[in-house]
């Protein structure tokens, strides 16, 4: 059974990206715009693996992630954080919040995808 | 007078020394010559001697050898050889019965059999027919006739020698002989040499054969260790014809002795006679024993002679040192007596004419001295009387009584007259100031004024403004025209002479000096000279007197001015101290201007439209100021601020009650106010305000006044227009800084939206090129892969624009932390590797080693020095980039340098400015926004540090950035 990834991304064009590049591997990717709207399809769906954009509408990456966090049902969830300010301070507030990993934007789905890949083998 | 000097050393002592010198030098060299050509001689004669018994010796040896090889000698005929067997051994016993020397005697046949062999030490042997053919000892003497064998050794002490003779006929054998050479020691001992000494014989080995004393020969005594014994056995190896010398050598018994050697060529041994040295020199000994009592006694001679000879010279001498001392004592009286007849007597007289001279000489200073002083305390008087005169000058300036009445005194005293007058002058007559001794008579006289008319006494001395004397005052033209006062000086006061002096100040007449006697007669020059002096010194006093009222008065101007002057720069002090609040200036202005101008109250009225309302004043509860706090002033006539907004100058209301027009009167009347002075305040030609001082009593301000109130009044001026200048800064500037912070803002925003699409795009075209959507014609791949690199150039120049507009907003925040500024370097090298090595250049890095642990943004610090190492590979291109980085105390230095064309001088500031490059042409070549080197220089100004360019053109450069090692708080951005 295929590897499936939530991407809670609030832009269409970011998520068609990720998703053609994530289906042309060979992996099931599904798809939240908000943060609240994450929160909720990873509790119900359980994937392997979250890419969490930061700055969301609702509810932000930070807060989502740590709501996923707290949750005993999707705790070990690894989350990748995506930040767009590429400033100094993300990554550490990314930790904090919970993020098992992190990912500055502007990336390269080649990134993305090797970083992926590095999760999930 | 210094005290006569002690002769550090006396003449006698010279004398006896020099003499003592002379002849010890002289005999010194000339036995010393003698001794040293005796002892010459006397070395020559002894070696010739020496020598000569050397041969002697060597000839005794010989012929002892001789005779032994004689004694053996008839055992080599012919026929007793042929002899029976008997008959040889008969023989060869009673040889060596003969013969003691010989030890053994062996007879061998032709063909070196042996024959017969007879013996001390062995037994004796017939027909053993032992063969000798190879031995030495027989084919030793098949050349020659007699062969001596080297020296060798019995027993290790005995001399030995073989001594074979050949028998006559070819072939015919051969008579070989041990002989034992002890028995040299006869020969030897026979040989004299002098007392002690004695010869000894070595071989070639310099082994001893011969020696007087037999244990030496017997334990084989090893002389070729003396250094004399070698020496000859060298010059023996040597040449012939050199005759051998005696020489000087130390013996066995470490005695130094002359020795001679002569060699025995047959032998090949030397003979060596040796005589002790003591013995040899004796006679050169004696010699020089003999040069030391002649010059003992020479010595003796000498002393002696020099002591009668310095005796005679010393003691005149030494007479006349005491004569010289007594008289340089100042005994001018002392006579020296010397009677030598010489030179020194004639030297005493010299010294004795001196001092009859010298006596005469201080006879006559002595008169001259006494004639001297006499004058000098004259001079003293006078001086001190001028100093006592000066003194009263100087210490009451202002009052001349006592300055003219010392003067007086002193002059009548000195100058040997009665009584003495002085007149100043004022206007055409002159009145009497001070009088000194006057007779009573004359007292009623003296009230009038004098007239200064030619006949009158004093009418010479002013008019030629020198001094002038009359002798006898009954002969004078002014007696005799009946001058009135002159009359009575001369009928009542009883003056029978006077001296004059004027009293010329610049060319000016200022007053008369006179000192009258009451007997005739000529004032002497020095009294005319003294007066003058006083004369003179009366000028000094009545100037110095004048010039001190002059100055009093200056100095009380000049102090007032100070104060207004003083007074205006507290004012401009306020001013430039609160530039930007009116209201403590002005009223600073109103409170010096009223102090200063003696006014009750003062206010300050600004202009607003065309009405004037109250804006500052001095504190005071008075009705009439509270009044006017509060009222709009129009121009009209009615009030003092509107007249001046009418007239536009400066009023004043001397009396506001006497005024028809003035409409306050009865609220000036309330608050006492009764003169009123307006000052307009004028700005570039337009009235802005109006200053109004008041006074509670009827006084007009004077013209002095009224100028310094213009001063303040501008003063004023100054500080409204500063205020509203300050306050248009502000505004403006306030202004300024949110139009940045909106520019920046809006930056900040807008490359983050340019960012959005821009990344979703590059998505897409990296999708596309990995062949996501599909394989891709190449075409359409290469256009792509453009697409792509032209996209990632325009998010890199996106994200330095949003760097630096967030710098400039403030936004960006360092995240201090440690680092390794070697992880920095490595990291910055990895990934430029790639981009110098693609343009063919060398990138070096060196990292001191050790560096410190350091505290800032390493993200940033990285992000610098790839920007200057990104920009050195892409401005250089050919040679190498070289990155430094090294600690030096509390900071990190890291040097960039390229080889590439350099930056001119004048560029070097504009590159680090946005958007700038050296020029456009070179960023359309090499890219780039132009705001890395701004943003680095920002990143690093964070840090507390520095980034400095040094470079010139066809240089290359060098970006050096300088960074505190810890940073411990984030800095402003310049």
């Amino acid at each position: 059974m295929s590897k499936r990834i939530l991407v809670v991304e609030d832009t269409e064009d970011n998520r068609q990206i990720v998703r053609d590049l994530l289906t042309s591997v060979g992996y099931e990717m599904i798809e939240a715009v908000d943060g609240h709207e994450g929160v909720e399809v990873a509790t119900r769906e359980r994937p392997d693996l979250i890419l969490m954009d930061i700055q969301l509408p609702v509810l932000d990456g930070y807060e989502a992630t740590r709501r996923i966090k707290s949750n005993e049902a999707t705790r070990h969830i690894p989350v990748i954080a995506v930040t767009s300010y590429a400033l100094s301070g993300d990554e550490d507030k990314a930790h904090a919040a919970g993020c098992d990993g992190y990912l500055a934007k502007p990336f390269s789905p080649r990134q993305l995808l090797a970083l992926v890949r590095a999760r999930l083998g | 007078m210094s005290d006569v000097v002690p002769a550090r050393r006396g003449l006698f002592a010279k004398y006896i020394g020099g003499m003592i010198t002379v002849v010890t030098l002289v005999l010194v060299v000339n036995r010393g010559i003698d001794v040293w050509v005796s002892y010459q001689d006397t070395r020559a004669a002894l070696s010739r001697i020496q020598q000569e018994k050397a041969i002697a010796a060597a000839q005794g040896v010989e012929q002892y050898v001789s005779e032994i090889e004689r004694q053996i000698g008839w055992t080599t005929h012919a026929q007793w050889a042929a002899g029976s067997i008997d008959q040889r051994y008969y023989d060869f016993n009673r040889l060596m019965r003969q013969v003691p020397d010989i030890t053994e005697l062996v007879d061998l046949d032709g063909n070196g059999r042996e024959r017969l062999k007879v013996s001390r030490v062995a037994m004796n042997v017939i027909g053993s027919d032992a063969d000798w053919s190879e031995d030495p000892r027989f084919k030793g003497i098949l050349d020659k006739r007699v062969w001596f064998s080297p020296i060798y050794w019995r027993r290790e002490s005995e001399p030995y020698m073989t001594m074979s003779l050949a028998r006559a006929g070819r072939r015919s054998g051969a008579t070989v002989a041990e002989v034992n050479l002890k028995l040299i020691v006869d020969v030897i001992n026979a040989i004299k040499v002098g007392k002690a000494g004695y010869a000894y014989v070595v071989n070639r080995d310099g082994r001893l054969i011969a020696h007087p004393d037999i244990s030496q020969v017997l334990r084989n005594t090893d002389m070729a260790r003396l250094s004399h014994v070698q020496a000859a056995l060298r010059a023996r190896q040597g040449s012939r014809d050199e005759a051998p010398r005696a020489t000087v050598g130390v013996n066995l018994a470490n005695q130094n002795v002359l020795s001679a050697a002569a060699s025995i060529p047959a032998l090949d041994w030397l003979v060596f006679v040796e005589l002790p040295l003591n013995e040899a020199l004796q006679p050169l000994y004696a010699s020089l024993i003999q040069t030391g009592l002649l010059l003992l006694f020479g010595i003796a001679l000498a002393a002696g002679a020099a002591w009668v000879l310095a005796r005679h010279m010393i003691v005149p001498i030494r007479v006349l040192s005491a004569g010289a001392a007594r008289l340089g004592g100042g005994d001018l009286t002392h006579r020296i007596a010397v009677r030598s007849g010489d030179e020194l007597e004639t030297l005493g007289s010299s010294f004795n004419r001196m001092a009859e001279q010298l006596q005469e000489s201080y006879a006559n200073l002595e008169h001259k001295v006494e004639a001297r002083t006499q004058e000098l305390a004259r001079s003293v008087d006078e001086l001190t009387a001028s100093g006592e005169i000066l003194r009263l000058i100087a210490g009451t300036p202002e009052d001349l009584r006592p300055v003219f009445q010392s003067i007086l005194q002193h002059g009548t005293r000195l100058c040997e007259a009665n009584f003495s007058v002085l007149w100043t002058i004022h206007g055409d007559v002159f009145r009497l100031v001070a009088l000194h001794n006057i007779p009573p008579a004359l007292a009623s006289h003296l009230d009038q004024d004098m007239q200064s008319g030619p006949d009158t006494a004093i009418g010479p001395a002013m008019h030629s403004l020198t001094p002038n004397q009359i002798e006898d005052t009954r002969m004078s033209p002014a007696y005799i025209a009946g001058d009135l006062l002159h009359r009575a000086f001369v009928d009542q006061g009883g003056v029978r002479s006077m001296l004059s002096v004027p009293m010329v100040h610049q060319g000016e007449l200022i007053g008369l000096l006179s000192i009258f006697r009451h007997d005739v007669g000529r004032f002497a020059d020095k009294h005319v000279n003294l007066m003058s002096t006083f004369a003179d010194q009366a000028v000094i006093a009545v100037e110095n007197s004048r010039l001190l009222r002059e100055l009093r008065t200056r100095s009380e101007e000049l102090s007032e001015s100070l104060e207004y002057q003083t007074a205006t720069s507290d004012v401009l002090k306020v001013i430039s101290g609160s530039a930007f609040n009116l209201v403590p200036v002005l009223k600073t202005v109103a409170e010096t201007a009223a102090t200063l101008c003696c006014a009750a109250e003062a206010a300050l009225f600004l202009r607003e439209g065309d009405t004037y309302r109250w804006a500052a004043s001095v504190d005071s509860s008075n009705p009439f100021l509270d009044a006017v706090r509060e009222q709009h002033f129009l121009p009209g006539r009615d009030s003092l601020i509107g007249r001046i907004a009418l007239e536009g100058k400066l009023m004043q209301i001397e009396d506001v009650l006497d005024d028809p027009e003035y409409g306050r009167k009865d609220l000036a009347q309330q608050g006492g106010v009764r003169t009123l002075l307006g000052v307009p305040l004028v700005r570039e030609g337009i009235m802005t305000g109006v200053m109004v001082l008041t006074r509670h009593h009827v006084e007009a301000f004077t013209d002095k006044q009224v100028e310094v109130l213009r001063v303040f009044a501008d003063q004023a001026v100054i500080a409204v227009e500063n205020v509203r200048l300050f306050t248009e800064i502000q505004e403006k500037s306030r202004q300024l800084e949110l139009a940045s912070q909106h520019k920046s803002q809006f930056l900040a925003n807008m490359s983050h939206e340019l960012r959005t699409p821009l990344n979703a795009v590059l998505g897409y075209a990296e999708l596309l090129i990995d062949g996501i959507y599909g394989e891709l014609p190449d075409r359409a791949r290469g256009v792509l892969e453009r697409m792509q690199s032209n996209g990632q150039h325009l998010l890199g120049l996106i994200n330095e624009v949003l760097d630096l507009s967030k710098i400039e907003a403030g936004q960006l925040k360092l995240t201090l932390d440690t680092y390794a500024l070697s992880a920095i370097v490595q990291t910055v090298v990895a990934a430029t590797e790639s981009l110098a090595s693609a343009k063919g250049l060398k990138l070096k890095a060196v990292v001191a080693a050790n560096l410190p642990a350091g505290v800032g943004d390493e993200r940033r610090l990285a992000q610098v020095l790839l920007n200057l190492v990104g920009n050195a590979i892409k401005f250089t291109d050919q040679g190498s980039v070289e990155i430094v980085a090294v600690a030096r105390g509390p900071t990190f230095e890291i040097a960039v340098s390229d080889t590439g064309p350099g930056i001119a001088a004048e560029d070097q500031t504009r590159i680090f400015e946005e958007f700038q490059q050296i020029d456009n042409t070179s960023t359309r070549r090499k890219g780039g926004t132009g705001l890395g080197l701004a943003i680095s220089r920002r990143i690093v100004a964070m840090h507390g540090g520095a980034l400095i360019v040094e470079s010139a053109l066809g240089r290359g450069s060098t970006f050096r950035v300088v960074l505190p090692v810890k940073v411990d708080k984030q800095q402003e951005a310049a």
